[in-house]
Formats: C-alpha cells, structure tokens, sequence
C-alpha cells in the first residue's frame, strides 16, 4: 500500500479565552493521498477550518494544536516557524473564500504572483513574468496577458478567486486546502471554479482538502467525506456512503435542511436547537440535545468512531439505518 | 386605478449617478429598467439572479430608499411612490424588511426587547409601555423566541436567534408586506431551513406577501411561488414556480438552474461541462441588444442589435428571448 500524503493522528486544537478554554477540534485523524479530494462538511464553529488551519501552523495566537500532522515525512507539528515558512506555499497551500483579503489592492496582478516566484522560486523578471502568464493561463483566466498588468479591483470576484488559485499554485504544492473556495460566488462562476479545481487534481495530482458546508460542492469534487460537528468527526466515508446512504443522525439532518435542486420539492425537516459553542463539558454525544434518535446512554458515553452499519464510520450509538426516515420525530420549530 | 390586493410594479426603472474620472461629467448606470411584478397576499415571489443584476435596488426602489428613474409602485391600489414624504410614512408599517447579516442588522448596545419595539415606537407612539411589550412578547413568541431572552443582548444569541429577532422586528407592525434580501444566506444549513419554516408558518398566519430576494437557486425553489429572473437590471423570465422549473426558456434561466449543484453525487461526478462561461457584463457599458447576447449559447445575429420584448406565454409565464419566444404557442 502506498503511503498517504498527508496522515493525521491525535488532532486537537485548543483556544484560550477569557471564559476559559474552549476545545475546537477533539481528536481527530484521517490521511490524504496524492489526487484525492476529501470534503469536510459542517456548519459554523464546528472546527472545520481551524482543523486545516492547525496544519499550516496559522491559529490565531491563544490557539494551540496538539497531536501529529505527517506531510512529505515531516510532522508539521513539530516544525519551527522558519521551518513552517518553507512548508507553506511549497508542500502546502491555502485558499480561502474572499480573495480580496488575499491580494494585495495596491498591487497589480503580475507583482503579487512574481513576487512569489521569486521568493519561493528564485525566479527573475522575465521568466518570472512568463511564468505568472503561464499560471493564469492555467486557472483560464481570459485574454491573460492584457490582464497581467491590471489591479484586483479591475477583475470579478470568480477572477480574483481564480488569480488565488492560481498562486496557491505556483509552487506546485501537493496539498491544496481550499476553505469555502466558491461560497462568495455566483453559482455559474463557482462551477467554473470547482472544474478547475477538478482538473488540476487530475493532471497535476493534487490532493485537496475542501472545507464547505455545501453538499453540492462536496458532491461534484470530493471522494472522500468528513462530517465535523463539535470538533469532532461525526461520520466518514467515501462521498457516495455518506451522501447517498448517510448514517449519522446530523448527518441526516443536515441532507433534509438541503433543499435539492434536482429532486422533487418536499418539505424541508430543520435540525432543531443550534450547535454548541465548545464550551459546554464534554460528556456523550454533542450531538444528543438536537438528536431524534437520542437515548440516555447518548448523553453519558461518547460514542467512538467506528463502522457500525454500512461502509463508513460514524460516531453513533444508534446510527440510522436505510430508509429509516430522517427526523421523523423532530420539532418543527 | 386598480384596487389590486398586495404589490404592483410596473415599469420600474432605477439608474445610479457615477463618474467616470474627475473631469468626465457624471454619467448613469442603469440599475433597473422597465421591471413589471406582482405579488397578491399569501404569495411569495423569489427574485434570483448574478450579484450586480438589480436585486437589492429592486427592493430599496420598492421601499423608496432609492429614489426611481420611472415607473409607479402600488401598494393595496395605493401609487406609494408618488406619495409625499408624510404621507408614505403612514403606509411604510405596512412593509417591512429583514436583512441578510443577522448580527450587523441588531444594534449590539440594545436589549432585543428595545429592538423589537423600536418600530412600535416609530410608528405606534400612542401605545403604553405596557401594550408595547405585550406586543413585543407576541412577535417573540411568533417567531419562537422564549420571553424571558427579551431582557439579553444581540451578542448573546446565535445567528440563527439573531435573525429571529430580525423577523420579530420586522412583524411586530403587523405588516402586509415582508422584504427578504438573502435573509437566510449567511445562516448555516440546519438553522436555514428553520428559519424557511418559520417564514412559510408567518405567512400563512398573517397573509404576508414576500419579496424573497436569494442568490440560491434550491431555496427560492423550496419557498417561492413565482419566479423573476434578472439580468442585467432586466426581466429576463418570469413564471409560476413549477413552469419555471419544469420548463425553463429564457438560456439564461436554463443556464441558472444548471449551474446549481445537487448533493447527489452520481449526478455531480458525471462533470458536466458549466452551462455557461464568463461573468456578468459591466452594468455601466451594457453590451447592445439582448444584455445575455455575449454569453448566450443560442445567440443569433439579431439578438446583438434588438432587445427582445417580454412576451407573455399562456402558461402565465413571461419571457424576454428572441431565440425561446419563437416556440411561443399563439395567444388562444
């Protein structure tokens, strides 16, 4: 069996805070190789990001990671920041929603991919030159080399994503970690996107982690999935398990919140209650306040990951089983 | 003078004064034009299209946050938009608006108790203290927020509270009319589809008639009745939900809905090819003739030197398209 590129073990990531520590991802692993696509699926505050973020050594300051993070041989927990800094970008790079916070508006296009050639690849002018119009090329940005010498405010939002790509891209990294890659755009650019995305995994090998809380994108890119609720990993598996034959009760729910452009119109059954913030005592399920299929023992042992029905692996006492309605006994609210 | 139930725009037309450097003289970006709409009680017309395609203006024209190029907005029969400033102002409780950020849309300094009754006290002075607060709790409860949360914080709540409080604010007058721009865009899907229930239980209670202004294409499926489609500050489609869906004409719309993705991964992974590429056309130098003409996969000649006129199709629906117009069964 080939190694994976990326193997996660042990994961957490602790926040400090005023009102004491808050746990934002618990123990979590999984492994990533060369060409795959793992979506991570969850709402807001579920950890999802600071998971990813953890790997690049990014936290925020009063954020702490723990456990261990293999890419490339090296264990990214492990590394001091200068090690950090040859990581990133080289190994390992990020895209995320707004690409304005990631360029630079006083700049023009051509300097700000430039300079990272030169930087990362010790590239000079011309060539460097060359090779920003070969990476804009790359991520089919139209009429490129009129486009060289514009600033991010003359481009589209679906553009200046694509520009981030291309970036990320220009040091041929081989883990791509695009968090809400295409949630600010409109959904006929945001296609776009996710098929360049799709191709460069294809030619180039890329593997690539995509934090969404959208199934659909989850659906059209991913072969593997992640559920995260609560810092935990709630379900896993391949994306036809877990989409088509979902087994965890979030997980569930959350496919009937979806309301589903391709399928018949039905009624849509909300989750009730709201995710915990992560500073609640972690005692069961975090799922169990919001759960139908919640019993006592829910709230008293955490239930581990495992396969119990089906292929993948969910973290549930009472996983639903095929053509067990989905939250049939939840509370409209 | 008609006197139709609900909202009735017609030839509603917005343009926005820009400048093009410091010595051009300023020029005009047309937001809107000749948009028609019609929205009875109990019903909710779902407005979609690009970012930049007019939606937002569509609903502050509406309002008179912003001030028309032409046309005339009735309310209940009423031309709201040629009333005076004080005489608007009696008819504005009557419509009402929730925002797309719960949290930006609170004043964090407020108890959501002040929140909510800052309309009655805007437009309701004459109630006690007392009334206020009953009325208050009733919105709450409407909305499924506990009494007893009328004493906290903005910051205290979760966005999809927050966005409670927004709607409790914004039915706390009693309105007819509810404007709902991305109202459910920045929650988080379990909270989204609570707050969809929510607004399809409001309006069954009170008759409301909503403006559901969204850029997601499944949600405006699931809560819609009629469907416009803008491109370009133009009507492009407009049809009852099912014949949109069923039946899309306009390339445009067919484009919209085939850019959506399905959670249905035997779907997604057969990588069909995206509808259509590109981005929308700069609103300040419209391309001529069809606006949709530069992306169009059935462009012909004429459509880059005439507009198409909306033609009204039997099934009710309503097309702006040389190309789809052509199949048009005549008028029986």
């Amino acid at each position: 069996m080939t190694e994976p590129l990326l193997g996660v073990k042990h994961l957490c990531v602790r926040f400090s805070s005023p009102s004491g520590p808050v746990l934002a991802v618990n123990d979590v692993g999984f492994s990533l190789a060369a060409g795959e696509v793992l979506g991570v699926v969850g709402e807001s505050g579920s950890g999802k990001s600071q998971m990813f973020m953890a790997l690049g050594g990014l936290l925020a300051g009063n954020g702490r990671a723990t456990g261990e993070a293999w890419l490339g041989g090296r264990n990214l927990l492990g590394l001091t920041e200068a090690e950090l800094n040859r990581v990133r970008g080289r190994e390992l790079a990020y895209v995320f929603q707004d690409p304005m916070t990631a360029l630079n508006p006083y700049r023009t296009i051509s300097a700000q991919i430039t300079e990272l050639l030169r930087f990362n690849r010790g590239m000079d002018g011309q060539a460097a030159r060359a090779e920003a119009l070969r990476l804009l090329e790359r991520v089919r940005i139209p009429e490129a080399r009129r486009r060289l010498d514009m600033f991010p405010h003359e481009f589209s939002g679906g553009m200046r994503q694509r520009v981030t790509i291309a970036m990320a891209l220009s040091n041929n990294p081989k883990l791509l970690v695009a968090d809400e890659p295409t949630t600010a755009l409109d959904v006929t650019v945001q296609i776009q996107v996710l098929d360049i995305l799709e191709e460069l995994r294809r030619e180039q090998g890329l593997a690539v982690v995509l934090i969404t809380h959208d199934m659909g994108v989850v659906a059209r890119l991913a072969h593997k999935v992640m559920v995260v609720y609560a810092g935990t990993i709630v379900e896993e598996g391949s994306v036809e398990e877990v989409l088509l034959a979902p087994t965890h009760p979030y997980t569930t729910g959350l496919l009937a919140s979806m309301p589903d452009i391709r399928r018949p119109i039905r009624a849509i059954t909300p989750i009730p209650g709201h995710p915990p913030d992560g500073r609640q005592e972690r005692v069961g399920c975090m799922f169990a306040p919001r759960c139908f299929k919640a019993e006592p023992v829910c709230r008293a042992e955490t239930p581990a990951l495992a396969a119990r029905t089906g292929r993948q692996r969910q973290a549930c006492h009472f996983p639903v089983a095929e053509g067990e309605a989905p939250l049939a006994r939840a509370v409209a609210s | 003078m008609s006197p139709e139930a609900g909202l009735v725009v017609e030839n509603l037309s917005v343009s926005y004064a820009i400048s093009r450097g410091p010595f051009r003289r300023a020029d005009e970006l047309p937001a809107l034009r000749d948009v028609d709409l019609t929205i009875a009680p109990g019903r909710t017309l779902g407005v979609v299209g690009e970012s930049g395609c007019g939606k937002s203006t569509l609903a502050r024209a509406i309002l008179r946050l912003q001030s028309l190029k032409g046309g005339v907005v009735r309310w209940n029969g009423e031309a709201i938009s040629a009333l005076s400033e004080p005489a608007f102002r009696r008819v504005r409780p009557q419509m009402q608006m929730v925002f797309q950020d719960p949290v930006a849309s609170l004043n964090p300094r407020m108890r959501v108790l002040d929140i909510i009754a800052e309309p009655l006290a805007t437009h309701r002075p004459e109630l006690s203290g007392a009334q206020r607060r009953q009325k208050v709790l009733e919105a709450m409860e409407r909305v499924g927020l506990r009494p007893e949360m009328a004493d906290r914080f903005p910051h205290e709540f979760s966005g999809g509270q927050a966005q409670r409080i927004g709607i409790a604010r914004a039915i706390v007058l009693e309105p007819g009319l509810l404007i709902c721009d991305e109202a459910v865009s920045a929650l988080d899907v379990s909270i989204r589809a609570q707050v969809l229930v929510l607004l399809e239980k409001l309006q069954r209670e009170m008759g409301l008639s909503i403006l559901f202004i969204s850029h997601d294409l499944s949600v405006v499926r699931q809560i819609a009745h009629d469907i416009l489609v803008l491109y370009l500050g133009r009507v492009v489609e407009q049809a009852p939900r099912d014949v949109l869906f069923a039946t899309p004409r306009h390339p445009y719309t067919q484009a919209l809905i085939g850019s959506v993705l399905s959670a249905d991964p035997r779907i997604e992974k057969a990588h069909q090819s995206p509808p259509i590429g590109g981005d929308l056309p700069s609103p300040i130098d419209p391309p001529p003739g069809c606006p949709f003409h530069t992306r169009c996969p059935l462009a012909e000649p004429i459509c880059a030197q005439a507009m198409p006129g909306l033609e009204t199709w039997p099934d009710g629906g309503r097309v702006a398209c040389h190309v789809a117009n052509r199949e048009r069964p005549a008028a029986a």
